[in-house]
């Protein structure tokens, strides 16, 4: 049916409630299961059942009551902290170098620190554990943390790409030019109008990190499990409802994160991941 | 983790003099050049020498019982490109790749056109309902699928409540919620791709396409569609290297008969600890995504090109 013969004829434009109607759809699909989980966590009963047998926040005292889970969470802190330090550092000085100017080798530099994040992050899980095995770093927080940074970093790298693309670049040879040393023009000038990016870049970079999975699962022994490692065990082996209230708890992170870098770096920003 | 390497040998790094001299050049000539080095040694050290040891990894021999020794043998290679057992799992990796891929596309083209369309309150309400499922960790959205899709789950007491099924359905641990789990982790990444590159197009093209007497439909096909064509093209090509090499999702949402490449190479390494088999799988799965990216790299490049015309 041609579109524009439906629109003279009735006064509804039927591949605009089309458009709106598939488009609820999807964004119900991808919303769906957060929205569940959620829900669920505050479940009075003992299995994943819907609609919960009643509320209650008998999941929550569990979690914080399980020696093992707890343990669990303080590893991902243990590791997503120094992933953000790193990542931040490496990433925001790599983008301000490649938005600063264009040069000879520009897209090898983009490659190069991109690469890790575009392949499947099993590869990367994969070659760390081979290569921990090497250099003698394997079960070790150490080379958990590399691995999250190699991944955290292209986030980084991106997100500070797209809050540079308002900073004025001058602002910096004018510093030079009145005699300030590069190291003195970083801290006072390009530092302080970029602090926004760098902060949401440090709560990006912690999140990825916090929730990545296919790198952890390769890279941690039991001492250094981190939390979605674990949560992937218990659905593999016995579901436990104490999953949706970890869950939750890392929506509620997650929602936190993008309220705050909503604010600092706006919506559009966060979308360029 | 076993694995032991017997007489390891570990290559000797070879200073080449005439290198460095050339790379301190380009150092001295472009002074801001240091500040790439942390992330460039980051990248080289934790991912590009890790892969070249995969790669020779790949082509030693199983001993057994996770020790291997230096060889330079195809065997795994051969073994995962002929034997009709993996052979099976290459296919059905590709099948379910290529499904998701299609249905990302067709379904959300529509979203992405309606939310770059779309202004004001309206558009930022989008992108953050995007947004949100982009950055929540994806084994927690997988836990969400357990609680819909399984036997007393959402759906099954929804379904049997109004009558339509006398039995719970199952749902889960089958090829659809397979499916099901890798549209929902590729959906935002695909939106947001297709919506970025429609952001880019001058509207007012399509305004004079119908001031031309160019009809609704022609109009979008001539002007949005066709210039669209380069976002569907890297969406779609992500879409297909993130499904293929996704480990989560099918080892938690499919049952032991939907096997794919990557079931096949956490198997080999952590269980059946046969790692020069395994390398050789990661390998081949790692190239696959590679040349993928780089038709896609080529791909951007072009339109890039088109475009300027």
């Amino acid at each position: 049916m041609d579109p524009s013969s439906a629109e003279t004829r009735q006064r509804i434009d039927w591949p605009a409630v089309a458009l709106t109607v598939v488009t609820v759809c999807v964004l119900t699909f991808i919303l769906a299961p957060i929205a569940i989980t959620m829900l669920v966590s505050f479940n009075k009963g003992s299995y994943i059942v819907f609609p919960p047998e009643g509320l209650s926040l008998r999941w929550y005292k569990a979690f914080f009551d399980d020696y093992w889970w707890i343990m669990v969470f303080k590893n991902s802190l243990l590791i997503a902290l120094p992933t953000m330090a790193v990542s931040t550092t490496v990433g925001v000085l790599a983008a301000l170098g490649y938005m600063k100017r264009t040069f000879r080798g520009r897209n090898v530099i983009n490659l190069i620190i991109m690469m890790p994040f575009l392949v499947p992050g099993i590869i990367i899980g994969i070659c760390l554990l081979m290569f921990a095995h090497r250099i003698g770093l394997s079960n070790t927080y150490a080379i958990v943390i590399a691995g999250h940074s190699l991944w955290a970093t292209p986030t980084v790298f991106l997100l500070v790409q797209a809050v540079l693309s308002g900073y004025d670049f001058e602002i910096e040879d004018a510093a030079r030019d009145l005699g300030a040393g590069p190291i003195k023009t970083f801290f006072l000038i390009t530092l302080p109008c970029i602090r926004t990016g760098v902060l949401t870049a440090m709560i990006f970079s912690f999140i990825t990190s916090f929730g990545e999975f296919s790198i952890a699962l390769f890279l941690t022994a039991p001492a250094t499990m981190t939390l979605p490692v674990q949560i992937w065990n218990s659905l593999k082996y016995e579901v436990s409802p104490i999953v949706s209230a970890v869950s939750t708890i890392m929506i509620v992170i997650t929602l936190a994160a993008i309220a705050v870098g909503a604010k600092f770096a706006g919506v559009k920003t966060l979308s360029e991941r | 983790m076993t694995g032991d390497v017997k007489g390891a040998a570990v290559p000797a790094v070879n200073h080449h003099p005439a290198l460095i001299m050339r790379v301190k050049q380009i150092f001295a000539a472009h002074k801001f050049l240091w500040i790439f080095l942390p992330a460039v040694l980051m990248a080289l050290i934790f991912f590009f020498i890790p892969i070249f040891s995969l790669l020779r990894i790949s082509f030693y021999e199983n001993v057994g019982m996770g020790v291997y020794q230096p060889a330079m043998r195809l065997d795994g290679y051969i073994k995962f490109l002929t034997d009709p057992f993996y052979l099976r799992v290459i296919f059905f990796t590709l099948k379910i790749a290529v499904l998701v891929t299609s249905i990302s596309l067709v379904a959300g083209y529509p979203v992405a056109y309606y939310v770059a369309r779309a202004e004001g309150a309206k558009k930022i309400i989008c992108l953050l309902l995007i947004i949100v499922p982009l950055w929540t960790n994806l084994i927690v959205r997988i836990y969400g699928w357990f609680v819909i899709l399984g036997q007393k789950g959402m759906l099954n007491t929804l379904l049997l409540n109004i009558g339509f099924i006398d039995q719970p359905l199952s749902m889960i641990f089958q090829p659809l919620s397979v499916v099901i789990g890798l549209l929902d982790m590729v959906f935002p990444w695909v939106l947001l791709i297709m919506i970025s590159v429609m952001e880019g197009i001058d509207w007012s093209l399509i305004e004079a396409a119908r001031d031309l007497g160019a009809s609704r439909f022609q109009s979008f096909y001539e002007v949005t569609f066709k210039l669209s064509i380069p976002g569907v093209a890297v969406g779609g090509l992500f879409a297909f290297v993130w499904s293929m090499g996704e480990y989560a999702v099918p080892s938690l949402l499919g049952s032991s008969a939907q096997r794919t490449i990557s079931i096949e190479v956490a198997d080999q390494i952590l269980t059946v600890l046969n790692w020069p088999f395994g390398a050789s799988i990661a390998f081949t799965l790692f190239m696959i995504s590679v040349s993928v990216l780089f038709i896609s790299n080529r791909l951007t490049q072009k339109s890039a090109d088109y475009m300027l015309r």
